[in-house]
C-alpha cells in the first residue's frame, strides 16, 4: 500500500516484537487465522502481506492438512467449508464472491484443489479452470483447459 | 561430563540486568539459557555475567518461568499451571509479556520461546481483530477507509 505512510506508532507490546519472533508466533496459525490478523493494525498487516512472510508460511504450510467440502446450491450460493487439522475446527471459505463475476449463468463448478492461497474450480460446461487467489482477492480464468466432459478425465492432486 | 548432577547443591551463577540488580542463580537454571551457557563456555564462567538487554523484573520472570519448566517436566498439573499463569499475563499486562517473549529470545532459552509463541498464537486464534486489538491493547492505526476494505476483504467467517 502507500509507502510514504508514517504515523507515530501508539502500538505497544505485541506489534513491538522483533519481527522473526512474531513470524513464529504466526506459522503456528492456519491461514484463515492468520489473514484475520491483517486487520489488527497497519504493522501487522505489512508484516503478514511481506514476501518474506507469505514465501515462509507457504514453506511451513506444507505439512498442513485441509479437508475441503464444496456445497453448490447455485453459484451464487455456493459454500467451501474447510477443515484444518492445525487449528481443530471448520472455516468458512469465502470464495463464492470472488468467482461470482468469473462465473456465467447456469456454469457448473466443480472444486478441484487447493494450494496455499489459491482455490481451483473447473468449471465443466464452458472447459474452463477457474483459480481463485483468496488472499489477493483475485479470480482468474485459465483458458483452453484440456479437461473434457464429466467422466472423460480425472482429477489428481500432486502431493 | 565429570561431574554428577545434584540439582541441590549445583553452582551458583551471578548475573546483573541491564538496571545493574545482581541474581545469583542456580547453573542448572541459568544454563538453560544459551546465551550464558556460550559466555560461561568462553571464558565470564567466574566473572558476573551482564545482561544488557534485560530488566530486573523481566529478568525475575524468565527466572520464575525456567524454574516452573524445568519442574514441570513430567507434571500435567504443573504445566497447566504455568500456562494459565502465561495466559494471565498475555490478558492482564501484555507489554510485559512481550517484553518477556523478547527476553527469553535474547537469552536464546529455546524451550520457554516455544511455550511463550505457542501460548500467544492459542490466544489469537479464533479471535475477530476487534476482540486482538482490545484485548493485547493494540491501537487501531487504519483509516477508516483502509479499514472497510479490509474488512470487505477479509469475511472470514469462523463457523
Amino acid at each position: 500500500m502507500d509507502a510514504d505512510r508514517n504515523r507515530p506508532s501508539n502500538a505497544v507490546g505485541l506489534c513491538l516484537l522483533p519481527s522473526d519472533l512474531l513470524q513464529d508466533i504466526f506459522f503456528r496459525l492456519a491461514l484463515p487465522e492468520i489473514l484475520c490478523l491483517r486487520s489488527v493494525s497497519t504493522s501487522l498487516s505489512s508484516l503478514i502481506s511481506g514476501d518474506d512472510f507469505r514465501r515462509l508460511y507457504a514453506l511451513r504450510s506444507c505439512s498442513e492438512t485441509w479437508l475441503f467440502l464444496y456445497k453448490k446450491r447455485s453459484p451464487r450460493e455456493s459454500m467451501l467449508h474447510g477443515f484444518n487439522d492445525r487449528s481443530g475446527r471448520w472455516f468458512h471459505i469465502p470464495v463464492a464472491g470472488i468467482l461470482l463475476p468469473a462465473v456465467h449463468p447456469g456454469e457448473d463448478l466443480y472444486f478441484l484443489t487447493a494450494s496455499g492461497d489459491f482455490f481451483l474450480f473447473a468449471s465443466n460446461s464452458r472447459r474452463e479452470l477457474i483459480a481463485v487467489n483468496l488472499a489477493a482477492n483475485a479470480v482468474k480464468k485459465i483458458p483452453a483447459s484440456p479437461l473434457g466432459p464429466r467422466g472423460t478425465s480425472s482429477w489428481r492432486r500432486s502431493g | 561430563m565429570a561431574s554428577t548432577s545434584n540439582s541441590t547443591s549445583s553452582k551458583i551463577i551471578t548475573l546483573r540486568s541491564s538496571d545493574g540488580e545482581v541474581f545469583e542463580v542456580e547453573e542448572s537454571v541459568a544454563l538453560e539459557s544459551n546465551l550464558i551457557r556460550r559466555m560461561m563456555e568462553d571464558d565470564c564462567a567466574n566473572n558476573i555475567i551482564p545482561l544488557p538487554n534485560v530488566t530486573a523484573p523481566i529478568f525475575y520472570l524468565v527466572i520464575e518461568h525456567c524454574k516452573k519448566h524445568a519442574e514441570m517436566k513430567d507434571n500435567k498439573e504443573k504445566k497447566k499451571e504455568l500456562r494459565s499463569q502465561g495466559e494471565e499475563l498475555l490478558k492482564s499486562d501484555p507489554h510485559t509479556y512481550s517484553n518477556l517473549m523478547e527476553a527469553v529470545n535474547y537469552l536464546d532459552i529455546k524451550s520457554l520461546m516455544d511455550l511463550t509463541a505457542q501460548w500467544l498464537a492459542d490466544f489469537l486464534k479464533g479471535k475477530s481483530p476487534r476482540l486482538i486489538r482490545e484485548l493485547l491493547k493494540i491501537k487501531n492505526d487504519f483509516t477508516p477507509e483502509e479499514e472497510a476494505e479490509i474488512l470487505e476483504r477479509n469475511r472470514w467467517a469462523f463457523d
